[in-house]
């Protein structure tokens, strides 16, 4: 039968911040809230954010050079950061400067040097919320 | 007490902003790992589904998980946040592990301290 559920806040019974989820399969069980993305991103190249989650501002600091404020800080400054990039003559973009509240991206290209280069950017969060 | 919910559909409370609870389980990461890849490789805090990294040789990480995924088409996606780090990939996926290989600028094969994995699909 289906089924729906209208709710504006979910929690745990026995733990607030764990509600445990069936497995696709049903041969393991996972904590729904360790699964989701905690933030992510999608932004041009002047850090001009097109959609997100958990994304307060997008902040150009130059060529190549974004940062990322969070509307809810992580829990720690050593959360999984996927990055991405989209630009012509691009070969590489890294995370820079982790920090809880906030999280950056550089993007870059290299002829006999790194050089910065200015490109529509996407990240993904995953770890504790504070 | 402990319960267990059916439900095929999420809204809030207005029953606005409808969500299918296969996309919730679908669309949420079934394993996460930011790891120290250099010297004894060591996971930073906070990971999830990660049973054990193992150093399989220079630049190259196995990634074990503690529940399988259904089938080895689960994509991992890496990330690196060194920098001069140029190439991170991910290779050999199976249900169970995956290999992160890090590269340095010129193409060799080298240890990078901060390596991170994701990896979307079914759990068996």
């Amino acid at each position: 039968m289906a089924s729906i559920l209208k709710v504006d806040a979910m929690q745990g019974v026995t733990s607030a911040g764990d509600i445990t989820v069936t497995s696709e399969g049903g041969a393991a069980t996972q904590s729904l809230q360790q699964g989701l993305a905690k933030a992510w991103v999608k932004a041009n190249t002047a850090a001009v954010v097109a959609d997100s989650i958990n994304v307060s501002t997008g902040v150009d600091n130059g060529t190549g050079d974004y940062q990322f404020n969070l509307s809810s800080s992580m829990a720690n400054t050593e959360y999984c950061q996927i990055t991405g990039a989209i630009a012509a003559e691009l070969t590489g973009v890294k995370n820079t400067t982790i920090v809880s509240s906030n999280f950056k991206i550089t993007g870059f290209k290299r002829d006999d040097v790194y050089t910065a280069r200015d490109a529509n950017t996407y990240c993904s969060i995953h770890g504790d919320l504070a | 007490m402990a319960s267990e919910l059916r439900v095929n559909t999420l809204k809030d409370a207005a029953g606005n902003n409808s969500i299918a609870t296969s996309f919730v389980a679908g669309g949420s990461a079934k394993h996460f790992v930011h790891f120290n890849g250099t010297g004894t490789i060591s996971i930073y805090s906070g990971a999830l589904n990660t049973s054990s990294i193992s150093d399989t040789g220079t630049g190259k990480t196995t990634v074990t998980l503690t529940s399988s995924l259904s089938s080895a088409d689960g994509n991992a996606i890496v990330a690196g946040t060194d920098g001069n780090q140029v190439k991170v990939r991910q290779s050999i996926n199976t249900v169970s592990s995956y290999d992160i290989i890090t590269q340095n600028s010129s193409g060799t094969a080298e240890d990078r301290d901060d390596n991170s994995g994701v990896r979307y699909g079914d759990l068996a």
